[in-house]
């Protein structure tokens, strides 16, 4: 029997062990959904806010000198006797971005938390790179943000699978917390577009501030929450006796005699700490989706996520 | 279940209980774990230390565990008892009483003895029970006691033995001596085996009596250690009246009669009136209505002193030998003192020599006596007679202040000359010697008033081991009996004639009669004294005795034919009553039985049961025989608290890791 909270499984070392062929081939044939229209870099495969030379029309507007003698309705100047342009709808590439929380308390659980992001990282870039969008991969904990930047294309996989694979968790008393993280990453992030942010929401002091920031830029934000069965059922994976808990990231420690009264506590506590998460999400636009890493990622990305629109 | 000190636990669980409860709040031993977050515990348990502040004790199995051992040794501290079967796992003696007053019928018209030993059986069955409350190692041995004691069965394991043991022992007629059986006790308890290391050098042995208490030799004794229990059978107060002492004389002038003396005696605290037959050879021939008054007990000691009377049967004619048995007409519950029987052999008159240098008033004292023949005769006649071995001719010699060269073959008394025998040596001669004491309840000095003797001149005399002092001077033994080759002999150390005042006082002439009386008819019932159970039977029969066969007053037999004639014995006495030696004489083919009289002793008479025994400073409080026996459980606490302790043990080390 594992000890509480430790994992069994070895941590990837080898691309295919973050995302296998099986599951790649079905991946290529979903995209990430955005509810909001963004402006892209070059020209792609997503409606832009701006109007560009899709066959998509978009609106007239009457005719400056200097604007291309093409794009004149002329059925209109004939009826109307005055120039007016047709307009189309541009269609450019989406920025994606994958944010890891990489600090202490993510390296644990058992499937453990942060091996579960990147192999769910991967898979998300991986939709993305085929969707033609730039995918950025963000890892960041209390003591900052690092980052990999516009991949776009298909050929970028491997590239994007050995940044995940480098990906390390950091110490567990690295200082700072979830807010101070956002808003270095909110600074530093540059256009908008969609923004997954893989985390377990554990913050000592609230994540309401980091999401502010988040919420400040303007991108479409999907929070997954990763949480391990041992956060969601601590008795049913092996917690018991009397114990002293001691927090990973250094929040101090808690001593503890597990009963039935307590764990019906822990219970409660968890679904308003979730609960709250989601108000935030919602009241921010925000879309947020739990996400246990016992569950099969395939099952997550397939059925989870498309159900909640997340995916298509 | 019973609880010896239940107040005791208690206040123990008042102390300690709370104490644990206390360390544990103060101090709980915990395992560190580490998580995630801390964040979603910290508030969980804020909210329940809010609510529950006993929260951190509850389903915690260690404290739960460790109640329970603190539970277990409160228990044992109680001493919880059971009632039921088993033993301490040690050695137990069982010393039973099997005395004249066990025969006693008050135990549901069973004896004392039949009670104690089925009392007894009980307990060996407690004792080895076996099973799960049994003791496994349990060792009993048995003592009966009554005048001697002796181990019945040595130190055993085995029940069955145990068992038969106990029904090969038999009653007593005589006193309750305990000594000797604690002294056994105390010497089959002890290792003297320095070799056996596993083994303390004495080992303190529960000791359980049963018996009635009557037990006449407590005074002075004392428990070193043991442990003693009092199983008390009998009763109380029990209804009896006992014949205490019974003789027999032929009066002097009449030695054809017989005058039969009886001493009764009432145990009871009431006036009791009761038939008393005298029978002859089975057959009645008197009956006197007695009225005996009634036992009073003695303030000062405590003693019941029975209520006590003298009867006397007028003389009645019996030319020859015969049986006299005296018996009280009336049940009660001790009934072997009911009765008392005795032997009146065939008047004798007997043939005496008297060695004189030619003294007068020995040989006119002598003259006086009612004699079948008298011989007077010079140390010189003596000296020739005894030189031809015709001594056997007379029952008794007289030497007048002359000493023979060797000691004779028949009774003899010496008279102021130091007999040739090892068994008196003479040493010295002091003068002017006053009486200071004389065994007055001997035959040679009854009715003699030995005070007014004023000796002279004596010889300094040291008595063997078998000799007796009958009287004691200011400077040494007066007067001595003493027995060679197995006949008795009178001493004086000094010459009543010529060295005392004894001649001018009437004893003298009175000492003589009793002193050829005792000698001559020493083995005769008569004149006998009686003899206790305890004592050993000793009879000297005629050198051509054969074919001895003893009979007991139980109908037992025994052949004693292997012995000397001349000095049979047979022992310890049990029973009181006759017994019987019968022989047959080689030369006339005559068969001749001689008698022994075995008398009850009177202590036995009161059987009363005893409430207590005391034995030095203990008093040992009764527990009626068959009373409720429990066995005493803390050991199994004690061992619960330790099972307990390693079982929490082993979970806390399961629970910190360790294993």
């Amino acid at each position: 029997m594992s000890r509480f909270g430790t994992s069994t499984e070895p941590a990837p070392t080898r691309i295919d062990q973050l995302l296998g062929g099986g599951l790649m081939s079905k991946l290529e044939r979903l995209d990430i959904v955005s509810r909001k229209v963004f402006s892209g870099k070059i020209h792609g495969e997503r409606r832009s806010r701006r109007r560009g030379t899709s066959v998509d029309f978009a609106d007239y507007r009457p005719y400056s000198p200097g604007d291309d003698l093409r794009f004149v309705d002329w059925n209109i100047y004939a009826r109307l006797d005055s120039l007016f342009l047709k307009l189309f709808l541009e269609e450019e590439d989406l920025s994606l971005g994958i944010a890891i929380d990489t600090s202490a308390s993510m390296d644990w659980g058992n499937p453990n938390k942060l091996t579960y992001c990147r192999r769910l990282a991967m898979a998300l870039g991986y939709i993305g790179l085929v969707n033609h969008n730039r995918v950025s991969l963000h890892g960041f904990d209390g003591g900052g943000v690092h980052s990999l930047r516009m991949l776009r294309g298909k050929r970028r996989t491997r590239e994007m699978g050995s940044w995940l694979l480098d990906l390390k968790a950091a110490d567990g008393d690295a200082g700072g917390g979830f807010a101070e993280a956002m808003k270095t990453f909110a600074l530093s992030r540059r256009g908008r577009g969609v923004l997954i942010l893989l985390s377990d929401f554990m913050e000592p002091t609230g994540i309401e501030e980091g999401l502010r920031f988040l919420g400040g830029r303007g991108d479409e934000v999907i929070c997954l929450q990763v949480l391990a069965p041992e956060e969601v059922d601590p008795a049913a994976n092996g917690l018991s006796g009397d114990l002293r808990l001691r927090d990973v990231e250094g929040h101090g420690d808690v001593e503890i005699t597990v009963t039935p009264a307590l764990l019906r506590a822990y219970r409660q506590r968890l679904d308003d700490h979730c609960g709250r998460l989601r108000a935030d999400c919602a009241r921010r636009g925000m879309r947020h989706l739990a996400v246990h890493t016992s569950t099969d990622l395939e099952a997550v990305l397939v059925e989870s996520m498309r159900q909640r629109g997340l995916i298509r | 279940m019973m609880w010896l000190t239940p107040w005791t636990g208690f206040i123990l669980a008042a102390c300690t209980v709370p104490l644990l409860l206390l360390l544990y709040f103060l101090k709980l031993r915990r395992s560190t774990q580490v998580v995630s977050s801390t964040l979603l515990w910290l508030s969980s348990t804020e909210d329940l230390h809010a609510n529950a502040p006993f929260q951190r004790l509850r389903r915690n199995i260690l404290l739960l565990l460790q109640l329970l051992a603190l539970l277990m040794l409160v228990l044992a501290v109680m001493q919880p008892r059971i009632e039921g079967a088993g033993g301490s796992g040690g050695r137990t003696i069982l010393l039973i009483d099997r005395s004249a007053s066990m025969q006693v019928r008050d135990v549901d018209g069973d004896t004392r003895l039949d009670a104690a030993l089925e009392a007894a059986s009980a307990e060996i069955d407690r004792l080895h029970a076996g099973g799960l409350f049994g003791g496994g190692n349990e060792e009993t041995m048995i003592i009966a006691f009554a005048e001697t004691a002796e181990i019945v069965q040595p130190f055993t394991g085995s029940r069955q033995q145990l068992q038969d043991a106990l029904a090969g022992i038999s009653p007593s007629h005589g006193r309750s001596l305990i000594e000797d059986a604690l002294n056994l006790a105390r010497v089959y308890s002890t290792n003297p085996n320095p070799e056996l290391v596993d083994r303390p050098i004495a080992e303190a042995a529960s000791l359980v009596l049963f018996s009635d208490g009557r037990i006449q030799d407590l005074e002075g004794l004392v428990l070193r250690g043991e442990s003693l229990v009092f199983q008390r059978v009998g009763e109380g107060d029990v209804d009896n009246v006992s014949v205490a002492h019974v003789a027999a004389e032929r009066p002097y002038d009449r030695p054809s009669f017989v005058e039969v003396f009886v001493g009764l005696a009432n145990w009871n605290s009431s006036v009791v009136v009761a038939d008393v037959q005298l029978s002859v050879d089975g057959i009645a021939r008197r009956v006197e209505e007695v009225e005996l008054p009634a036992a009073t007990r003695d303030p000062a000691s405590g003693r019941l002193e029975p209520g006590r009377r003298n009867l006397t049967f007028t003389p009645f004619q019996q030319d020859r030998d015969a049986v006299i048995e005296v018996a009280l007409l009336r049940e009660d519950a001790l009934a072997v003192d009911d009765a008392a029987a005795m032997v009146v052999p065939p008047p004798r008159q007997l043939r005496v020599g008297l060695v004189t240098p030619k003294r007068r008033l020995v040989r006119r004292i002598m003259e006086g006596l009612s004699l079948q023949r008298l011989d007077v005769m010079t140390p010189e006649a003596y000296e020739a007679v005894s030189d031809a071995g015709r001594v056997g001719n007379w029952d008794v010699l007289v030497f007048d202040a002359v000493a023979p060269r060797a000691m004779p073959t028949v009774p003899s008394v010496f008279l102021g000359r130091t007999p040739p025998t090892d068994q008196v040596r003479a040493y010295g001669e002091a003068e002017g010697q006053v009486v200071l004491g004389g065994s007055g309840d001997h035959p040679v000095l009854r009715y003699v008033d030995v005070d007014p003797i004023y000796v002279d001149r004596a010889r300094q005399v040291q008595g063997s081991e078998n000799a007796e002092v009958v009287l004691e001077g200011s400077s040494g033994p007066l007067m001595l009996t003493f027995v060679h080759q197995g006949r008795e002999h009178v001493f004086t150390t000094f010459d009543p004639i010529a060295e005392s005042n004894w001649p001018y006082q009437r004893g003298l002439g009175v000492f003589l009669f009793n002193a050829v009386e005792y000698l001559g008819h020493h083995g005769d019932a008569v004149t006998r004294t009686q003899l206790s159970p305890g004592g050993a039977l000793v009879a000297h029969l005629p050198a051509d005795a054969t074919d001895l066969v003893l009979t007991t007053p139980s109908g037992e037999v025994f052949d004693l034919s292997q012995q000397d004639p001349a000095r049979v014995s047979w022992g310890p006495v049990e029973l009181s009553g006759l017994h019987e030696l019968r022989y047959t004489r080689s030369g006339s083919g005559e068969a001749v039985s001689w008698y022994e009289s075995v008398r009850l002793p009177q202590v036995e008479s009161d059987a009363n049961a005893a409430q207590e025994v005391v034995l030095g400073m203990q008093r040992i409080e009764s527990t009626d025989a068959g009373a409720v026996r429990y066995r005493p459980l803390w050991p199994w606490a004690i061992g619960m608290c330790l099972v307990i302790l390693l079982i929490e043990w082993w979970i806390y080390n399961r629970k910190i890791g360790s294993w």
